[in-house]
């Protein structure tokens, strides 16, 4: 089915009467019966998939479970340096997500495929394949990391992986992954753009005007809820009137789902799938339920929730889900996988190390990036 | 060279521009099927089909963001805005996204976008509809900034916009779409950013005036020249970057500078003006600079008023003769 | 080896955290991960986590006290380890903790990629202003004028200021240049005179107040930017103009006969000096400062003065050296014409490249004029002389007058200036050679 359609799709590329074809007027008598609306929407649950359904090798499940772990270490030490004061303003930490942006990733074609994302970025950096040294480097301010010490923790880059950014404003960036799809489009290139926020985000305005353009111009682009249920310190209930926010889909005419965001065996099976229809010009939003273990921030003592919700959530904890399935079905050993750990650590602890090294940004270089033209007048 | 409105000059830019090169597009309210609000892409729908000349809904923000990330990822989106007015509810998108990210990523992405349309009041459109936003603009860095004054400009500035590979917000105006003037018609005619104009040469004060102010200074150096004073006038053309170096040079000879400025008084176009003029020339001054802007208040509806509200000619020629210390 | 546990910095904001309640004892092991106390941040209670595995030896900090980023609050480490080293190393360390932030040393000053933003102030001393009644408050004077009167020894206090609340201006320095050096004529190039004590002017005496009118501010500021940065030196010839009187004489005899206007004797210095500017274009220069460089020019252009009841005048002859005394002629006498109704386009005042001015019909047998900015000199004309000569043995009635060459000793030096004078002379001695 796929091929066909995308090939008539293709010929009329940005169709203006995508919400009326051929312009047809809305009906104009209103009808005397109750009108019923009815959406179904996909479901994938955690503990549902198997790794032979997925087609995933047992390598493949050691390079996921390395890259979560990678992430988690990563921040782990980052924590710590902050509290050394070796990493400035803030630093928000992802752990407990990890299964989402690992997911995410191994469900795509990384440097073909775009993906932009909200502030809350290590670890969707690391799932791309950028590296503890200059990730670790950017957190430290220094000219090795991936934004030459001009971004910070919020504003990781990465050109030749097509991610297009860490982004500070809660929502702000949406419309950019909108746009980034739309030029997929215009050059019938084939890629795709997964366009990440939070719950948070979906109380912005521009969101939801991102989700009408990416409907109404059929782009190739994949809305990630990642629902970890508080923005900052206020739970989704508190928030908004409709938590469920897969069934925001329906009021832009896209496909909707709802992922449990601890497995990340759910989220390759989603991502997959979603993936597969916005490269037929059919834009989605996926819902994807997570949890974040820390703080919002550095400086939050998340007491606005309780002790117990946290350890329960813990126990769901996607790298722990994941050991588990690797010693169940005898496709790995705790020796195995703490060999991973410790090569894991070391690569971090050597982040560390690189990011003490590395020198600071010279003075000169503040005036570097801000124009393309090279001889800009700045005023002193 | 051919005679051409205001609009043609800029609907001839955008034609020879994506004519010359693929990834260049149109996008906003209106500029399709409606042939724009003010027929300045009259035509352009027909011509390059709804691939490239694309309308929205109203949804400035999900546009205006819409077109960075096409600029992101390797198109040359030019972004038409009804009124610059509606670019607030696009505030982000320009100030925070289009003018930061090439920053943020450390150089690793350019934007190469133009946002268009009418800025400034426009008659009797009342508060919202008539605000000024060079100085607003202007104050990003990562950002530059166009407001050309006629045809001529119009059509090389906004060539040159196009194809700059930094984010360019262009500046047009609903009262001077009308407006004729010789355009040079070359497809490689491009005025080059950030070089103002001398658009006279005069011995006694320096007038300094953008977009529709010009033609206020034009008309003041006519009626001094009837007095047997010459003005030297100057139309920086571009805001950001901004030509100091030839408004400088005019003040060494002349002494003296008065600045016509749309804005609204504070922390506009004219304060920068007169705060680079008395760094780089404060031995050369005679008199303080003055500026005669748009009123200290929102722009008002009411026919009088809003006439008492704009700069005039009146005020411009008093300031001239008081910097000359003239009667 | 015992490990010990910093203050953290826990917020983006926080300087020092006190510690609130101790959660585990001395001696407990802890693992990394364990909370072990409760800091208060300023902006919230936290909790303190270890990052590594061991005993805690020693709580360094009692409940309630408060400690900067960086400061030791506990010792890990394994049962019965000496930890003293550790604590004798933060003991020293804990005032100079709070500093530690900016132990980092910046690299060297920022440099912008363009000039340093210009000195505030225009570096003339400024007077304090003073309160009270403001009886001695500061001189009030335009930047500009305050540099013109550094750059030409004016005092300040002693010029009345004509802008608003009495503001020293431009115009105001240039006047008091002018009454220090007043023009005994009112011409572009305007004669020198005696100069006069700079004192002020005695304000009881009896005047009248003539206002300045642009003209007259025009030549001040024109003359005075002349005399004060172009070097000038003079040079007097003696012309023996008997033959260009009789030719003159003739020449007018034959334009009478055919209508056409008179020569007078100025219209064939007029063309005596662009013949001669052709031999010599180093005196038909002009030195440009600001470019960088002397220009000389390509064509000849005589600005020839004009007296007019107000001030004075300098229309163009253009392509002098091109045109015949007859052309000269007409145009000088269309010029001053239109010069007297005041009727003269600007354009027809502009681009001298050489000036005369000539005082003969007042009798003045010699005189220096201000050189015509940008030119490089200037030609002063004095009055035809009856003088006895010596011809042939026997004294005889003959015909002198005076030609002083000012010059901008920048372009042109005293030989190149005397050479030019030379052939001015030649050409007026033997008049027929203007015709050729």
């Amino acid at each position: 089915m796929a091929s066909k359609t995308r090939k008539k799709r293709q010929g009329t590329a940005v169709d203006q009467a995508a919400g009326q074809p051929n312009g047809l007027a809305l009906q104009l008598q209103v009808p005397a019966k109750p009108i019923h609306f009815k959406q179904t929407f996909e479901t994938y649950p955690a503990g549902a998939y198997t790794h032979e359904e997925l087609g995933l090798s047992r390598e493949d499940l050691l390079a996921i479970y390395r890259n979560m772990l990678l992430q988690r270490r990563f921040e782990e030490r980052a924590a710590q340096m902050y509290g050394k004061q070796k990493i400035g303003g803030f630093l928000h930490l992802y752990i407990g997500e990890e299964a989402v942006s690992t997911g995410s990733a191994w469900s795509i074609k990384i440097g073909h495929d775009s993906v932009i994302t909200a502030y809350r970025d290590h670890g969707i950096a690391l799932a791309l394949g950028m590296t503890a040294n200059e990730c670790m480097a950017e957190l430290f301010g220094k000219i090795d990391g991936c934004s030459r010490g001009k971004g910070g923790s919020m504003h990781f880059f990465k050109a030749e992986k097509k991610f297009f950014g860490g982004h500070g404003i809660v929502g702000g960036h949406v419309p950019l992954g909108v746009g980034i799809a739309f030029a997929h489009k215009y050059r019938e290139d084939g890629g795709v753009c997964l366009t990440f926020f939070g719950d948070g985000a979906m109380g912005q305005g521009v969101v939801h005007e991102a989700m009408n353009l990416a409907a109404l111009y059929k782009l190739p682009v994949v809305f990630i809820i990642e629902n970890n249920q508080y923005a900052m310190g206020t739970a989704v209930w508190r928030a908004f009137a409709n938590t469920e926010f897969y069934r925001y889909a329906a009021n832009y005419n896209m496909p909707g789902a709802l992922v449990d965001g601890m497995d990340v065996f759910s989220v390759i099976k989603a991502v997959r799938k979603y993936v597969a229809l916005a490269r037929e010009y059919q834009p989605s939003v996926l819902e994807i339920r997570t949890y974040r273990y820390r703080g919002h921030s550095m400086s939050d003592p998340a007491k606005y929730r309780t002790k117990e919700e946290l350890e329960a959530k813990k126990k769901e904890d996607p790298i722990i889900r994941l050991k588990s399935y690797l010693l169940q079905h005898g496709l790995s050993t705790n020796e195995e996988l703490d060999a991973i750990d410790g090569e894991v650590k070391k690569e971090v602890q050597a982040s560390v190390e690189f990011s003490e090294k590395s020198p600071y940004p010279p003075l000169a270089s503040i005036y570097e990036d801000v124009y393309v033209q090279p001889d800009y007048p700045f005023l002193a | 060279m051919a005679i051409m409105q205001f609009r043609e000059a800029i609907r001839a830019a955008m034609i020879e521009e994506m004519e010359r090169d693929e990834r260049v597009f149109l996008i906003g309210e209106e500029v399709g099927q409606y042939d724009g609000a003010y027929k300045v892409s009259e035509g352009m729908l027909k011509r390059f089909g709804p691939k490239r000349v694309i309308d929205t809904p109203i949804s400035e923000a999900g546009f205006a963001g819409l077109g960075i990330g096409a600029a992101l990822n390797g198109l040359r989106p030019i972004v038409e805005f009804m009124t610059f007015n509606f670019s607030f509810v696009a505030f982000d998108q320009l100030v925070n996204n289009a003018a930061k990210i090439r920053y943020m990523s450390g150089g690793q992405f350019k934007i190469p976008i133009v946002f268009r349309g009418p800025n400034g009041a426009a008659g009797q459109l009342a508060a919202t509809h008539s605000t000024s936003t060079e100085s607003i603009y202007s104050y990003f860095p990562g950002l530059k900034v166009v407001a050309p004054s006629n045809p001529d400009d119009a059509k090389g500035l906004l060539k040159s916009a196009i194809r700059d590979d930094d984010p360019v917000i262009f500046l047009e105006s609903e009262l001077m779409y009308g407006m004729r003037g010789e355009v040079n018609e070359d497809p490689e005619y491009l005025i080059p950013l950030g070089k103002a104009r001398i658009a006279r040469e005069g011995e006694d004060v320096t007038i300094v005036a953008h977009s529709k102010s010009y033609w206020i200074a034009m008309e003041v150096a006519d009626r001094l020249a009837a007095e047997g004073y010459s003005a030297e006038v100057i139309d920086p053309r571009t805001i950001r970057p901004f030509d100091f170096d030839t408004v400088v040079q005019s003040i060494k000879k002349t002494n003296r500078c008065v600045i016509i400025d749309e804005s609204n008084p504070f922390a506009s176009v004219s304060s920068e003006v007169a705060f680079q003029i008395q760094q780089r020339a404060f031995d050369y001054l005679d008199a303080p600079v003055l500026r005669v802007t748009a009123k200290d208040t929102p722009a008002p509806y009411a026919k009088n008023l809003i006439e008492y509200y704009m700069p005039s000619a009146d005020a411009a020629y008093e300031a001239c003769k008081q910097v000359m210390y003239v009667d | 080896m015992a490990i010990p546990v910093e203050m953290p910095k826990m917020s983006d904001t926080m300087e020092e955290g006190v510690l609130v309640a101790w959660l585990v004892e001395e001696g407990q092991r802890v693992s990394a991960g364990d909370v072990i106390a409760q800091v208060e941040t300023d902006k919230a209670t936290m909790d303190l986590e270890v990052y590594d595995d061991g005993v805690l030896l020693k709580k360094v900090v009692q409940e309630g006290e408060s400690v900067p980023i960086g400061g030791l609050i506990a010792v890990l480490g394994e049962e019965g380890e000496d930890i003293s080293e550790i604590l004798a190393r933060y003991s020293g360390k804990q005032e100079a903790a709070a500093e530690q932030g900016t132990s980092e040393a910046a690299p060297a000053e920022a440099t912008a990629p363009q000039a340093k933003p210009a000195q505030v102030g225009d570096g003339a001393p400024v007077p304090a202003m003073t309160a009270g009644d403001g009886a001695e408050a500061r001189i009030k004077a335009s930047p500009l004028a305050r540099k013109l009167a550094k750059e030409y020894g004016l005092d300040l206090r002693t010029i009345q200021g004509t802008g608003p609340e009495g503001r020293i201006v431009r115009r105001d320095i240039e006047a008091a240049l002018a009454r220090q050096r007043p023009p005994a004529e009112v011409v572009t190039p305007t004669p020198e005179a005696a100069p006069v004590p700079t004192s002020a002017t005695p304000a009881e005496l009896p005047y009248e107040a003539v206002p300045i009118t642009p003209m007259r501010r025009t030549i001040a500021r024109r003359l005075a930017q002349s005399k004060f940065t172009a070097p000038h030196f003079y040079l007097t010839v003696d012309v023996d103009v008997e033959k260009a009187v009789a030719f003159r004489q003739q020449l007018n005899e034959l334009a009478e006969a055919q209508g056409r206007p008179r020569i007078s004797f100025n219209d064939l210095i007029t063309k005596a000096c662009a013949l001669a500017l052709r031999q010599h274009p180093e005196i038909n220069a002009s030195y440009l400062e600001q470019e960088g460089e002397i220009r000389r020019w390509k064509e000849i252009h005589i600005g020839v003065a004009v007296a007019l009841e107000e001030g004075l005048v300098t229309p163009v002859i253009r392509n002098a050296d091109q045109k015949g005394l007859g052309q000269i002629a007409e145009e000088t006498r269309a010029l001053a014409e239109k010069a007297r109704q005041r009727k003269l386009q600007p354009q027809e005042m502009e681009g001298a490249t050489f000036t005369t001015s000539n005082l003969g019909m007042y009798g003045i047998e010699e005189f220096t004029a201000i050189i015509n900015p940008p030119n490089a000199c200037i030609l002063a004309i004095g009055a035809i002389r009856e003088v006895p000569v010596v011809k042939n043995g026997m004294i005889v009635p003959g015909k002198r007058m005076r030609l002083t060459l000012s010059c901008d000793h920048r372009v042109v030096d005293g030989a190149t200036g005397a050479r030019f004078l030379k052939t001015v002379q030649q050409y007026l001695e033997e008049p027929l050679n203007l015709l050729l």
